[in-house]
């Protein structure tokens, strides 16, 4: 299994170099965005840190002395600073926000591209459930990085290193007393990330499981209902749903003792300041002043702290996301385009299967060994049993799928070596299962054919008499409908191969290649494969096998003269006791 | 609101020992700030160091306290919180099973999977972190502002005076913030949807080169929501701005006036402390009241959008009927049944009449869109009808609970939707703990038995989602099977062989004539052969029934359905040629 696996169960390192360094790659475009707000978190910084010591000024300079002259300076500077902090705090939360926005915008754009590169077996492995995370909530996880997280870090980590210095600048012992409390937050921290680290990894396992179950239960709902199984869905819901409740309360045991210590250790540093700072006053050796800016200081030294603790939450989440994004860019999709020319013109249309073999699975081959040349513009039908792999030499025709060993050529060129999208438009495939776009008709019925003048497509639609049906609902040609036989339409001049169950179907095909087994087990006209008498001749018989039965009914039925069409609206149009139902005429 | 309220209820002692603990918690932290003025006004009158060391003995004590009850009253709240929504969320759950067709029809699935994941998760803050917090601020500023007027009244009154405009401004704004998150939170849902549809029809963008456009298309959206959640960005930032600024603004006040009141002899340097250490545990929660607000007005429009799914009702008949009973015996009478979709400005079928007795195969063809599905949607009481209109084994179909008349229903759509769990698991959709057994012999019927040892772990193979790692047909008849295993007396095969060959499908049926001889069945069909044996034939045209009857006197009628015949004929025969 590749990376991208079962690494919703996975939360990586909080730190990795190269994850980091590979998100550098988005962050570069923002670099102007990025430097300004920096530069606004300096200024926030300083501004936030100038107050308390504008605080001790006032303390020692004019409330000790009781002096009113050159206190309304005071007062007015830290009017100024504040005002700057505000208004830089607000700009520095918008450019962040920004950069972040336009980052993730950026990487949900490319994880989407990507997923239109990967191959089918990509999507037969991962639910789509799964890769809708990718796009959605793991992207989202990174937004929260940008907006609260990286610049914050900064600015916190500068805010705790300026703080140092100038605690250590008032008063040098003081300030070595209050950081004899930091190894006792640093080892708590260790111990308490690591519990909520495993908690949140729970919960994003259980609330993803949640998420897949209730994707598949609202789609089938019609299902469920008509089974009746509501009762029994009931109780699995509940039981996933009991899970992810129990991990969040798990979770909510280390969110809510967490932040509390970190307050407990804060208000136990202020007790300490009191007393030996206490002291010192007393002895004469520091200022009033020293002594409140310091619990100011310390009151700014603990929030940082605080936020940095939250910060790892989001950090972690963001990694994990980080890693399983990556893992997905990562996927190297085994089917790409090869770099080479388009060629100049559309492909006459020759089609060679050289000794083709394939398997979903190792082991398990669903094609054995098919080896047959369609010419340009040929008509072929492809029938046979169900499970026979029609369907599957379909999909590698268009390189949904590469053989596991052989080869299929286009006009003499390996498909490998032709670049994807010519390849697919030169290929008119009818898909066997509907699938319903909310495009419109008209979208629908434009797929591969690039811009289409709706003339044309109502044209292509009247060709299958679609027309009558579409123009019938209520918005026309704008309502969201796929018509399978409209698309038939647009085959017209294409070589087409068409995989046919009812073998009206086939009428007009120029050759008809029957599937057995994974094997082509006969080819021909319709004429020549009758004539052989083996499996398509077995078919037919069985479905025409009516038309002499039919022959004697009618007969039987003409001589009765039963025909009841044409009894009033008003009655009942067949009130008598029907036939019995051994299935033979009586 | 009431919705809340209701699932509140069982966790309200939980819920009210956390308030309490909040409000000791609350109390303990405000006596802080007093301890500090006391030390304050101590060390200035030149204090002995014992009083210092008893004072800051008694701040380190209770600090100890605060912790372990503020751990406590989060605890009791926020567990409660997760509770609530567990709760709120099975309630959810087993309501969306109640709704009908209609409700699916009109929402997408990614719009439901948002109610029941994203605005959940708003409600769990609303009442967690929320409720605490809003306490909270209640008390500090209740409490602080009271212990701040003991201390100096005028100070304090002037303190608050920015107040007032504080909650304008919050009001404002608030309002604002409030349409900016739904519209953005919208289009988050939008681009969830595009990427949804995307992956699900991956094959088909493929086949047909849209990747280009997909991007395109995709990155619209992307953009969009950007823009939005930056426009979101300013007002919330605005909002935290207005709250910083003007609770700044009251230090700036207090500080102010403080030092003139100290020099006037009017307050103590201790008091000033204590005055700026009130107001500083009361800026956090101020700061903090920008984003409770918006985690408020972000949980009541969950709110209000999970009790507005939860306000929903089915609008069939046989939902709103209860009572235990037999389900209805196999006869189905259709007396002018007339039906059309909602919002359609014409019927899907009109007037259709027909009589058909228990045992009956009853053959119904028609054009793409004659409304062959919308007719056995309706027997499946899928969709609402009056009542007289279709008669069940003698019962009036809009008086059957829905319960009762599916409990022996047997439906194979058109569309197979296969959920990705074991072919076994998917038969067994029905009948859950079923004996394997019964699993085996309906596979049996359903001629999955040759297809067994191709898959990995026979019926224990899981399908891939909606059963992409079948083939078509491999799908279609594990969906027949599950149909069949429900012994069914009324069995639906709307368009069920479609992707069967012709052999294949000459074994099912063949393999489930002695099945059907007690059952009704309504098979819509394409292929002549599939529709010979049936006891009447029923052809649709435009939502009216063109010609009804046995299927050798419609052909002897010479109508649709000979035409129908005809035309397989002579295709068969340009063949030939
Ligand atoms: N859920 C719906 N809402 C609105 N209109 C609908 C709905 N389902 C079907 N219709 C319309 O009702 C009419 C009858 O549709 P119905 O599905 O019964 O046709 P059908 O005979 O089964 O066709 P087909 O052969 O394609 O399966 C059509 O015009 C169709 O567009
Ligand atoms: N994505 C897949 N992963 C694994 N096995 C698959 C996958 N798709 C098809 N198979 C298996 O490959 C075999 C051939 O399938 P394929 O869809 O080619 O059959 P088919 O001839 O088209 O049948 P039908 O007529 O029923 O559509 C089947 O046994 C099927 O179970
Ligand atoms: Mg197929
Ligand atoms: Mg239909």
């Amino acid at each position: 299994m590749s990376p991208a696996a079962a690494d919703d169960e996975v939360l990586g390192r909080v730190y990795d170099a190269r994850l980091v360094r590979r998100l550098l790659e988005y962050v570069r475009p923002q670099t102007r965005l990025i430097a300004a707000s920096l530069a606004l978190m300096f200024a926030v910084t300083a501004a936030g840190l100038v107050q308390p010591w504008l605080i001790k000024r006032l303390i020692d300079e004019h409330i000790v002395t009781r002096r009113l002259a050159g206190a309304g300076s005071i007062a007015l500077l830290y009017l100024a600073v504040f005002l700057v902090e505000q208004v830089t705090r607000y700009l520095q939360l918008y450019t962040m926000e920004r950069t972040g926005q336009n980052i993730i915008r950026t990487l949900r754009d490319r994880v989407f591209a990507h997923l239109q590169r990967c191959d089918l077996a990509f999507f037969d492995r991962y639910p789509v459930g799964r890769l809708m995370t990718r796009v959605t909530t793991d992207v989202e996880s990174l937004a929260d990085l940008f907006s609260s997280g990286v610049v914050s870090l900064l600015g916190d980590s500068l805010k705790l290193a300026a703080i140092v210095v100038i605690l250590l600048w008032l008063d040098a012992r003081l300030a070595l007393v209050t950081f004899t409390i930091v190894p006792a937050l640093f080892l708590l921290s260790v111990f308490f990330r690591g519990r909520i680290r495993q908690a949140y990894r729970d919960v994003r396992r259980r609330i993803a499981r949640i998420n897949a179950y209730l994707q598949e239960a609202i789609s089938g709902m019609l299902l469920i209902q008509l089974f009746r199984r509501e009762a029994e869905d009931r109780r699995l819901f509940d039981s996933i749903n009991r899970e992810h409740r129990d991990a969040e309360l798990r979770s909510v045991v280390f969110e809510s003792s967490f932040s509390a210590i970190i307050e407990l250790i804060g208000a136990l540093a202020t007790a300490a300041i009191l007393w030996y700072g206490g002291g010192r006053f007393l002895r004469g050796a520091l200022t009033l002043g020293t002594l409140v800016a310091f619990l100011e200081y310390t009151g700014r030294f603990f929030a940082p702290i605080r936020d940095l603790s939250g910060f790892y939450a989001v950090l972690q989440a963001a990694m994990a996301s980080l890693e399983r994004i990556f893992a997905l860019l990562d996927d190297r999709p085994a089917i790409v385009s090869p770099a080479v020319a388009q060629p100049a013109a559309a492909a006459s249309g020759r089609v060679e299967f050289d000794a083709v073999r394939f398997a979903y699975a190792p082991g398990r081959e669903v094609l054995r060994d098919i080896s047959l040349t369609i010419e340009p513009g040929e008509k072929i039908a492809l029938v046979g049993a169900t499970g026979s792999g029609k369907t599957t030499l379909v999909k590698l025709l268009i390189r949904l799928y590469d053989p596991t060993s052989g080869t299929i050529r286009l006009d003499g060129r390996e498909l490998r070596d032709l670049p994807l999208p010519w390849l697919r438009r030169q290929i008119g495939i009818v898909l066997q299962d509907h699938f319903l776009f909310t495009g419109t008709v008209a979208d629908n019925i434009a797929f591969g054919c690039g811009p289409l003048a709706s003339e044309r497509i109502e044209a292509a639609a009247r060709l299958v008499h679609a027309d009558e049906f579409i123009r019938r609902l209520p918005g026309g040609y704008g309502e969201p409908l796929l018509e399978q036989d409209a698309l038939r339409a647009l085959l017209r001049g294409r070589t087409a191969i068409l995989i046919a169950h009812r073998l009206s179907t086939i009428a007009g095909a120029d050759r008809i290649l029957v599937m057995h087994h994974g094997r082509l087990a006969e080819q021909g006209t319709h004429r020549a494969l009758l004539a052989r008498g083996g499996i398509y001749a077995r078919l037919c018989a069985l479905q025409f096998g009516w038309e002499e039965e039919l022959n004697a009914r009618g007969a039987r039925a003409a001589a009765a003269g039963a025909a009841d069409a044409g009894a009033g609206p008003e009655e009942p149009l067949f009130a008598e006791p029907r036939v019995a139902t051994d299935g033979e005429p009586a | 609101m009431s919705l809340l309220r209701r699932h509140l209820r069982p966790y309200r002692r939980d819920i009210l020992l956390g308030f309490g603990c909040l409000l000791i918690t609350n109390a303990l932290a405000l006596t802080v700030p007093w301890l500090l003025k006391r030390v304050t006004d101590a060390l200035r009158q030149g204090t002995t160091m014992r009083t210092v060391a008893g004072l800051a003995g008694a701040i380190a004590t209770i600090s100890l306290l605060l912790a372990a009850i503020r751990t406590a009253s989060r605890l009791l709240i926020l567990g409660a919180s997760r509770r609530v929504v567990y709760d709120i969320r099975n309630e959810l759950f087993a309501h969306l099973q109640s709704l009908p067709a209609s409700f699916y029809a009109t929402r997408r699935t990614g719009e439901i999977m948002s109610r029941a994941v994203n605005d959940l998760q708003l409600i769990r803050s609303l009442c967690g972190p929320g409720i605490l917090n809003i306490l909270n601020i209640v008390v500090l500023y209740s409490i602080g502002l009271t212990m701040m007027a003991l201390i100096d009244p005028r100070l304090t009154l002037l303190a608050v005076l920015p107040y007032p405009l504080m909650l304008y401004g919050v009001f404002r704004v608030s309002r604002v913030i409030h349409e900016r998150s739904n519209a953005t939170q919208d289009q988050l849902a939008a681009i969830s949807n595009k990427a949804q549809e995307n992956l699900s029809g991956v094959a088909v963008v493929k086949a047909f080169v849209r990747e280009d456009e997909e991007i395109a298309a995709f990155g619209e959206l992307s953009n969009e929501y950007r823009r939005l959640s930056l426009r979101l960005a300013r007002s919330r930032g605005l909002i935290v701005t207005l709250m910083g600024g003007l609770g700044g603004l009251s230090t700036i006040i207090v500080l102010w006036l403080g030092t003139r009141h100290i020099i006037d002899g009017r307050l103590t340097l201790g008091g000033l402390v204590a005055e700026m250490s009130y107001l500083a545990l009361l800026t956090g929660p101020t700061i903090m009241m920008g984003w409770v607000l918006g985690v408020f007005q972000r949980g009541l429009g969950a709110l209000q959008r999970v009790e507005a799914i939860l306000a929903e009702r089915s609008d069939l008949p046989g939902d709103r009927v209860a009572g235990d009973g037999p389900p209805p015996a196999g006869a189905v009478s259709l007396r002018g049944l007339t039906f059309a979709y909602a919002g359609a400005d014409r019927p899907a079928l009109r007037d259709i009449r027909l009589e058909v007795p228990a045992g009956s195969v009853v053959g119904v063809v028609g054009r793409v869109g004659a409304g062959k599905s919308t007719l056995v949607r309706l027997l499946a009481g899928i969709h609402p009808i009056a009542p007289g209109m279709i008669i069940l084994g003698g019962r009036d179909l809009t008086t059957i609970p829905t319960a009762q008349l599916r409990a022996r229903l047997g439906y194979v759509p058109q569309e197979t939707f296969l959920f990705s769990r074991s072919v076994a698991e998917n038969i067994a959709l029905g009948r859950p703990g079923v004996e394997r057994a019964d699993i085996e012999r309906v596979a049996a019927l359903a001629q999955l038995t040759g297809d067994l040892p191709d898959l990995p772990q026979g019926l224990d193979s899981l399908v891939g989602e909606r059963g992409v790692t079948l083939s078509g047909g491999q799908r279609q008849r594990v969906a027949l099977a599950r149909a069949l295993l429900m012994d069914p007396a009324l069995l639906i095969l709307d368009d069920a062989l479609s992707s069967v060959d012709a052999e294949t499908e000459e074994a099912i049926l063949k393999g489930l004539r002695g099945f059907l001889r007690d059952r009704t069945t309504f098979v819509i069909a394409h292929r002549v052969s599939t529709l010979l044996d049936a006891d009447l034939v029923v052809a649709l045209n435009d939502g009216r029934v063109a010609e009804a009857g046995r299927p050798a006197d419609l052909l002897a009628a010479g109508g649709a359905f000979a035409a129908m015949v005809r035309r397989q004929q002579i295709e068969r025969e340009l063949e030939i040629l």
